[in-house]
């Protein structure tokens, strides 16, 4: 066991590599009464089996259903008991399982956390009851759903992971069986996959210690690795020239999907590739989305380990500012931020991140988030430095590489076409 | 396979031996209490201040809320006037950012139905460039006229189309059938009309005719900074007006059905009067909706989403204004199965009326309640929130954590009591979704009196402009 102490200005964070492969952090959150408890599963829809589009993310609901040593979701209702709250959510990289409750009830959250994931036991009842629920899901999510995995499917191409939604597919989700929820979770809920993190109030050694005391029953990790995912990397963007003349990866250019919603939807999208930085590209983001914001547009964007995207969005009727969403990209792109931009994107996500660390839930998705994408789960510290050594030409390059107009996808969803370009129907 | 799943199971077998039982769940932790310091800002009786000190935080918070209910019921400022005057301060201090925003402050603004609140965040060290930041923003002069035709463009589209978002509809058939007077008036928020001078108007009246809150949280010390808060906000020295929240429940079960011709899933909505935030029946009441519809585990959540499949999810709030409460419960259901999930809802209903919730149930609702919002343990804009929710009913600062101690006095018997009491209000109905399969499934379901409304009708209170 390796035990590493790393004393920080804004947090105590410790971690711990377990003999089974689990890796167990914990952070100080200082006048915090609460602890919450942060488990990363490095599995999400991308490990769907093909013809099983949306297993993962029944997985997760089935999680809830119990445990061998917590059955019929008493450890939830046990932890509710104890003043606390648990959630989970799926993505396409992985599934992650939360809760939160009054300090004294971490023993309890470690137990049925761990539990969940060392002794699942779906079975046929609660399969059942969770399909109904994740079509209730879909049907809520509806025209949003369509939307993000057209959107998907221009900007990565139709068979990248992140071209799929999470929900999966209605005939998919319906076909699982028990065995087959059985086999995900046995490849998916190894130790060697786990991350688990707790934030609280100090010590930090005590959260640390009755955590790890918990994931460490998990039984280890087979010998041998799961089968490698079907799905290999598509080319990025920039460099993309032959996937492009295959007709693979990202399709740039105009495109609208007639979709029954209101306010009508555009989105302008760039595939991000695996070796993007994530530095440069959140301060160009910022940037960009500081300049807009006054246009009524907002962005987004993710980095994942198979790449991530960018994207502008307006959600407003009337009309669609798609010259200006251009101007101010190739602005970026030219110019970069001037010295003010910068200095303000420092300062403001330095304190959007102290008040993610002000509550033990934000908190440790927050440094999970960090901990998976820079390997230490003291990286937002990390993080506030790399933000005062970047420079504005950095900015500006990134900007360059990853926003050139020429491979942006431009997508228009509502009800009329607004801006010219191919229909979509199913996808393209 | 077979001798792989045996393998497997004999593996799952195995392990279920080895392991311990689970620890008991703790008993209910206590909240920290909070330490509030009240003042009046000025000498001319300016805004009450609360200051909640956090020792050793690294983050600081002040805002400043101006209670705009009242002026809305006397008729002083329309409603869209008010979300003119929210959309500027909200550019305002968007345009500040540049100079604020290195010293890690970020302002934000905004008004809605009840209030218009300028806030700030930031490093404790820079509390006072905080407060500055936001007193930038209430002294804001009219907009330019740039800014003013673009988003008086953007609202007047936004408006007129208002009536194609089922969401939209669904929230304004809700408000409209539920505060049948104050719908009334908001049908003042139609902004063709607006000029740049009415949101001068509408912040002037604001920031002189209602009164205010000055929240701060953070690790400083009243005295030395209440004589900045004093010169940036001692000015607005507006009255308390009456809280215009008064429901008029149906005095019989009414269904309003809103028709969304093909709408699949069903918004559903009910609601029904509660005891108000100073009622004696107040403790029992939450205990009893928590236990109803507080969360994934809740008893409405598990009869209707885990065991039967009618749902992604059943939410509710309760609502305590100060003269009456209220508590509704929404959930978007199949259309196949909107009779099914009218009668499951009906009779779970029924079912807490009549037995009240179980000992487990009353003990899950008290452990949530002393670690839900009232508790004000979280960040700071939650206690930021607990103590202008407090002070909006005229109680003193502490006043949920307070009630915190009546809630471990309620009995079982007092729960059932309180249960059978707070299910007896007739309740209304608001479902939006294809008539043709809206009044069919609520007659099925019970119920009788019925209206129905087009989606212009539940927008604007009349035809579509």
């Amino acid at each position: 066991m390796i035990v590493v102490l790393l004393s920080l200005a804004a947090a105590e964070t410790m971690h711990r590599a377990l003999p089974n492969g689990a890796r167990v952090a914990a952070s100080e959150v200082a006048g915090a009464r609460d602890v919450a408890l942060v488990v990363h599963v490095a599995c999400g829809s991308a490990d769907d089996p093909p013809d099983r589009r949306g297993l993962a993310h029944l997985v997760e609901h089935v999680a809830y259903t119990g445990s061998a040593h917590a059955p019929g979701g008493a450890g939830d209702a046990w932890i509710r008991a104890a003043g606390g709250e648990t959630s989970a959510w799926t993505t396409a990289d992985a599934l992650v399982f939360a809760a939160r409750a009054p300090r004294e009830a971490l023993p309890l959250l470690a137990y049925v956390e761990s539990d969940r994931l060392g002794w699942p036991t779906p079975t046929g009842t609660s399969l059942a009851a969770q399909q109904a629920v994740v079509e209730r899901e879909r049907a809520l999510r509806g025209a949003e759903a369509v939307l993000a995995a057209a959107l998907g499917r221009l900007v990565h191409g139709p068979d990248h992971p992140y071209a799929r939604s999470v929900l999966g597919e209605r005939s998919g989700v319906a076909r699982a069986t028990v065995d087959e929820l059985r086999r995900f979770t046995a490849r998916c809920f190894r130790p060697d996959r786990l991350r688990v993190l707790v934030t609280g109030p100090p010590p930090v050694a005590a959260l640390l210690e009755e955590v790890a005391t918990r994931f460490a029953e998990l039984p280890a990790s087979p010998r041998e690795e799961p089968p490698p995912l079907a799905w290999a990397p598509q080319p990025a963007n920039t460099d993309g020239a032959p996937a492009r003349e295959r007709g693979e990866g990202p399709r740039s250019g105009r495109w609208w999907l007639p979709l029954a919603v209101y306010p009508p939807h555009l989105r302008v999208a760039w595939a991000l590739p695996e070796s993007a930085t994530r530095i440069p590209l959140e301060a160009a983001a910022a940037v960009l989305g500081a300049r807009l914001e006054g246009r009524g547009a907002r962005v987004g964007w993710f980095l994942g380990p198979r790449g991530g995207r960018l994207e502008l969005r307006v959600e407003k009727p009337g009309p669609v500012p798609v010259a200006r969403l251009r101007a101010e990209a190739a602005a970026l792109a030219v110019r970069g931020p001037s010295a003010a931009e910068l200095a303000a994107w420092r300062g403001s996500a330095r304190t959007r991140d102290l008040v993610r660390l002000e509550v033990p839930l934000d908190h440790a998705e927050l440094r999970m988030s960090c901990w998976v994408e820079d390997g230490r789960p003291d990286c937002v510290e990390g993080r506030w430095a790399a933000r005062e050594a970047l420079s504005a030409d950095e900015v500006r390059d990134a900007a360059r590489r990853f926003l050139a107009w020429t491979d942006a996808v431009t997508l228009f969803a509502g009800p009329r076409r607004r801006l010219g370009g191919a229909a979509l129907s199913e996808g393209p | 396979m077979r001798l792989l799943a045996l393998l497997l199971a004999g593996a799952v077998v195995s392990g279920v031996a080895e392991r311990a039982a689970a620890p008991p769940p703790p008993p209910p932790a206590p909240p920290i209490p909070l330490d509030v310091e009240v003042a009046r800002l000025g000498d001319a009786g300016g805004p009450t201040l609360q200051l909640v000190r956090r020792p050793g935080a690294a983050l600081a918070r002040v805002e400043i809320v101006f209670l705009t209910d009242g002026l809305v019921a006397a008729g002083s400022v329309q409603g869209a006037e008010l979300d003119a005057l929210g959309a500027w301060w909200t550019e305002r201090a968007r345009t500040r950012a540049p100079a604020l925003d290195p010293a890690g402050v970020i302002v934000s603004a905004g008004c809605d139905a009840a209030a218009c609140r300028v806030g700030a965040v930031g490093p404790t060290a820079a509390l006072r460039i905080a407060a500055d930041g936001v007193a930038d923003v209430l002294a804001s002069d009219a907009p330019p006229l740039a800014w003013w035709s673009a988003w008086r463009r953007a609202a007047v589209d936004a408006w007129r189309t208002d009536w194609l978002s089922p969401a939209i509809v669904h929230e304004r058939a809700v408000a409209r059938a539920w505060f049948p007077a104050r719908s009334a008036r908001r049908r003042d928020a139609d902004p063709r009309a607006l000029r740049p001078m009415d949101v001068s108007r509408a912040a002037s009246r604001v920031l002189r005719d209602t009164a205010a809150l000055v929240t701060v949280i953070g690790d400083v010390a009243r005295a030395e900074l209440e004589p900045h808060l004093a010169a940036a906000f001692g000015r607005y020295t507006g009255a308390r007006r009456a809280d215009e929240r008064t429901p008029q429940p149906p005095a019989a079960p009414r269904a309003i059905l809103v028709d969304d011709p093909g709408a699949d899933p069903v918004a559903v909505t009910l609601l029904w009067a509660s005891p108000g935030a100073a009622s004696p029946g107040q403790p029992g009441w939450q205990l009893v909706a928590d236990a109803l519809v507080g969360g994934f585990a809740s008893r409405l959540n598990l009869r209707l989403r885990e065991e039967r499949g009618l749902t992604y999810a059943v939410r509710g709030s309760y609502v305590e204004a100060a003269a009456a409460g209220w508590t509704r419960i929404d959930t978007y259901v199949p259309a196949s199965r909107l009779t099914e999930a009218l009668l499951a809802l009906d009779e779970e209903l029924e079912r807490m009326r009549r037995e009240g919730p179980s000992a487990a149930e009353l003990e899950a609702a008290r452990s949530h309640a002393w670690s839900g919002p009232d508790a004000a343990i979280g960040a700071s804009h939650e206690v930021a929130r607990a103590l202008f929710a407090a002070w909006r009913h005229g109680l003193p600062p502490a006043y949920f954590q307070a009630r915190l101690g009546a809630y471990a006095a309620v009995t079982l018997d007092d729960a059932h009591r309180a249960a059978a009491e707070g299910l007896a209000a007739p309740r209304l109905l608001v479902l939006t979704g294809d008539s043709d399969v809206t009044l069919p499934a609520a007659r099925a379901a019970g119920w009788t009196s019925a209206t129905s409304w087009e989606a212009c009708e539940a927008v604007y209170g009349g035809g579509c402009p």
